[in-house]
């Protein structure tokens, strides 16, 4: 038995083991470089040989700690910072609630090649971080500081003095940004292609004008319940940034069509058009919309309660790539805007989504004119109390694979809570 | 592939979960019985309160509930906490009986991930429909502790305990949960050494609430339980309600009837209340003695209990055949004789060790002493006036005057007692049964010996 043990245990020995002898250094490391996180941490387990390889910093170049959110420390980030050094390029702390400034500066301090850095729900971190990394990480490229509340403009000021290779940035939810970070950050950052920040009540027209002058790269601008900006600053952002391709102002309730009719005029790559909640828009604006920017792929028009079918027959006409279309809430759109969606180009090859809930004058005609849409995976119908089970029938008997929601309840019964524990349930037993 | 079956669930419980979070006045909910389907959305918000239609219940809940157990069987793979907390509204609004789910949304609240003020709102809803479910209580009292360990004043948290469990019990008759919810709250929040007036605001209100539902264990279980703490040794802090001479409200009528003045007529069932003529002279033994400490703390527990006594009679006699009643007698009775006995043996050791030894060395500090060990009464004199430095010899006649007044009590409560079994024989088949018990438990198991 013994004896066995220590076979065993001479065999697994750092230079008896086979692998080790057989493999170069360089092999091995190749090796458990593509292993993931929990991997490695197992790895580092079996021999002193193997942690050292498999704890190599050029093994970590990449982490993503999401999944171990709520267990990281403090000194688990200072740990990982020393191990890697350099050679850290990619850390997401993602809701990794517990981070604080102190190890980020260690962070900082010893990964100064870092690029991409998500700090999304970080809520601890303050200014101090942002500092600290404008000091250290002039490679930074992608930053997200969502939901990181305790922000302020002192950080996109030492972002825009350290970090000039800024590409990606999000400080959604940072409600303490004002204009003079916004300025800031886009005089310093004049690569800026991807700028998120939803919720950002403070900003204001000069405010994302000067990001539109500053930064010509801009492709993704999100400014999701920035609620004060108004035309001006789609004004700037369009005639400035000829790239944008992707644009989300829900819920900015300021704005009005000029603001389509300027997106029309000179940004023809627009792509994605997220306008929820703009109930100043217009069928005019969707006209101009329309006729300019074919290449647009999806649309979320919810709540834009002006709009009527003459909106859909020049979104029909005018957007053959059109693949996701929310028009919830639109109370004015009748079975004949669909009758046109339904013959239009893109209905035949790409509309893949439609959301028509709480559409109240939608009956089940709107369904037979969708039957052509070959590729229509998904279809929302709830509170579109014209529309009958016999109506989604029709449509699931022409489209199989089609996903319809509504509030209709299945006519089998469910499968019922948990057979031994039925006994709990009984507001199924009783009802 | 498999599809969902209804994909509308997840829209309804994501519409509960923001009504939850739009309405902070969120009251009750409950199930609408509307079995028909259309298609309109079910879940219905009017008036701060929340209703869902019939005819998804079944549905919403196998889905969240099946959606909760996958989770639950693959922890490793941690789920979204938000979509966790999503499905356990709908499922614990549904059926708040799975400890498992209230597990789950403990951890979320250990990961900080939900707020814990926020889920005694969802705690006092889900009570809302289904009052007597222990699993909530039990969340309830673990977010109070978790709250209060933190750092959060307990009694800023008492009303709301308070509030929620007495709403609880307002809708569900003998709602032992609940009640013990309020007992768990006193304790954990207002102990009655640190907060008598709490206890005596609770001791006035219930009376109000034990009358209107006059059938409810638990609820007068709660009484009993104040009762208990009033005159127990954490309640000496009680303050004095000085409107109301304890003597001459319950006592003085109390021994006046049975003992000395042996008219007919006061040999009726009802102790003899207020009206009496509080100047009339007294008759019996120590009358004007025991006139002196009227505003002893040992007399006004002693006129809790008697308060406590008369309103049974009360009740009673208008509400026969009510089983809680003739119990809540039981427990006033046996509480009655073990408070005197216990305080006959204080007295007697006090007198044995104390006063004997030092006769006229008799001081404060030792009165105090004794007070603390005796865990009974607090023999603070405030008739005697602040009691700093030596105590006078009639201080020490006090503690005769007390034993004989206890005897008196307890001779008169036997005589009373036996009139009021006698009062109550006739009257319909239930009343009968239910005092032919209470006598025998009087002679069998209280050995109440009638004075002749």
């Amino acid at each position: 038995m013994k004896q066995n043990y220590m076979q065993l245990t001479r065999v697994f020995s750092d230079d008896e083991a086979q692998i080790n002898k057989k493999l170069p250094k360089e092999l091995l490391l190749r090796i458990f470089s593509y292993l993931d996180v929990v991997s490695l941490c197992r790895c580092a387990q079996v021999s002193k040989a193997w942690n050292v390889l498999a704890l190599d910093g050029s093994n970590w170049q990449r982490i993503d700690l999401f999944d171990f959110q709520r267990d990281v420390e403090g000194p688990v980030i200072e740990n990982i910072s020393r191990r890697c050094g350099g050679f850290l390029r990619k850390l997401s702390l993602r809701g990794c609630q517990s981070i604080a400034d102190g190890s980020m500066k260690t962070f900082a301090q010893l990964c100064m090649n870092v690029e991409d850095l998500n700090l999304n729900g970080c809520k601890k971190i303050t200014d101090s971080t942002c500092q600290a990394l404008s000091r250290y990480c002039q490679k930074l490229q992608r930053l997200d500081l969502g939901s990181c509340s305790a922000i302020t403009d002192i950080s996109l000021k030492a972002l825009a003095d350290g970090c000039p290779n800024l590409t990606h940035l999000n400080i959604s939810w940072c409600d303490q940004i004002t204009e003079s970070g916004a300025e800031a950050l886009a005089l310093g950052c004049p690569k800026l292609r991807v700028f998120i920040c939803k919720g950002c009540l403070q900003l204001q027209d000069k405010a994302v004008a000067c990001l539109a002058k500053n930064c010509p790269n801009l492709q993704v601008v999100n400014l999701h319940g920035c609620s004060n900006i108004t035309d001006d600053a789609v004004q700037q952002l369009a005639e400035n940034c000829p790239k944008l391709h992707y644009l989300c102002l829900s819920n900015c309730t300021h704005l009005t069509d000029s603001s389509l009719v300027l997106l029309a005029q000179h940004t023809p790559l627009l792509a994605t058009l997220e306008v929820a909640g703009c109930s100043q828009f217009t069928d005019t604006g969707f006209q101009a919309l329309a006729k300019a920017c074919h290449m647009l792929e999806k649309m979320d028009l919810e709540e834009c309660v002006l709009i009527t079918d003459a909106t859909l027959i020049h979104l029909a006409m005018g957007c053959p790539r059109l693949d996701k279309l929310s028009l919830s809430h639109c109370e004015l759109i009748t079975d004949e805007g669909i009758r046109h969606l339904g013959t239009s180009p893109c209905a035949a090859e790409s509309l893949t989504v439609l959301e028509l809930d709480n559409c109240p004058l939608i009956t089940d005609a709107s369904l037979e004119h969708l039957i052509s849409c070959h590729n229509l995976q998904r279809i929302e119908l709830y509170d579109c109390q014209l529309i009958t089970r016999v109506g989604i029938r029709r449509l699931r008997n022409h489209l199989p694979n089609i996903k319809v929601h509504a509030y209709f309840a299945p006519v089998t019964p469910p499968p019922s809570a948990g057979g031994s524990r039925q006994r709990y349930c009984r507001c199924c037993a009783i009802l | 592939m498999q599809e969902d079956p209804f994909p509308a669930a997840e829209r309804i419980l994501s519409d509960i979960e923001s009504v939850f979070i739009k309405d902070p006045e969120l009251k009750e909910f409950d199930i609408l019985p509307i079995t028909l389907n259309q298609n309109k959305s079910p879940v219905h918000h009017v008036e701060n309160c929340l209703g869902l239609e019939l005819w998804c219940v079944r549905h919403v809940y196998s889905y969240a509930y099946h959606r909760l157990f996958d989770m639950r069987q693959q922890k490793n793979r941690r789920a979204d906490p938000e979509v966790q907390s999503r499905l356990l509204i709908g499922a614990l609004l549904l059926n708040p009986d799975v400890q498992t789910f209230w597990n789950m949304r403990r951890e979320l609240v250990q990961a900080c991930r939900l707020d814990c003020h926020t889920e005694l709102r969802f705690t006092s809803i889900v009570l809302s429909r289904k009052p007597k479910c222990s699993e909530a209580f039990s969340y309830r009292k673990w977010i109070v502790t978790k709250l209060v360990t933190g750092g959060e004043k307990g009694q800023s948290l008492l009303n709301r305990e308070l509030n929620v469990a007495k709403t609880a019990a307002n809708r569900y008759a003998n709602n032992y949960h609940a009640w013990q919810h309020c007992i768990w709250s006193l304790v954990h929040l207002a102990p009655c050494d640190m907060y008598p007036e709490i206890h005596l605001e609770e001791w006035t209100a219930t009376r109000i609430w034990v009358t209107m539902h006059i059938s409810d264990h638990s609820g007068w279980q709660y009484r009993q339980y104040i009762l208990q703490q009033l005159c127990g040794p954490l309640g000496s802090k009680i303050p004095h309600t000085h409107e109301e001479n304890y003597l001459y409200r319950y006592i003085q009528p109390l021994l006046h009837s049975s003992n000395v003045t042996q008219k007919p007529s006061d040999s009726d069932s009802q102790l003899p209340s207020a009206k009496g003529d509080p100047d009339q002279p007294f008759q019996y033994p120590f009358a004007e003695d025991i006139k002196k400490c009227s505003n002893m703390r040992i007399v006004q527990c002693l006129n809790f209990v008697l308060s406590e006594i008369d309103l049974s009679t009360d009740l009673i006699t208008r509400y026969p055949g009510h089983e809680a009643l003739w119990y809540h007698r039981r427990f006033l009775l046996s509480f009655l004789k073990s408070f005197i006995d216990q305080n006959n043996c204080i007295i007697i050791s006090g007198e044995n060790s104390d006063c004997r030894k030092h006769k006229n060395t008799f001081s404060s500090t030792a009165l105090n002493n004794y007070d603390l060990s005796a865990e009974c009464v607090s023999f603070q004199s405030r008739a005697s006036g602040g009691s700093s430095g030596e105590v006078t010899s009639s201080d020490i006649h006090v503690f005769e005057i007390i034993r004989e007044m206890l005897y008196l009590v307890a001779q008169a409560m036997s005589k009373h007692e036996k009139c009021f079994v006698s009062s109550c024989v006739a009257g319909d088949e239930n009343q009968q049964r239910f005092c032919s018990q209470y006598n025998t438990w009087l002679t069998q198991v209280l050995r109440l010996s009638v004075p002749t």
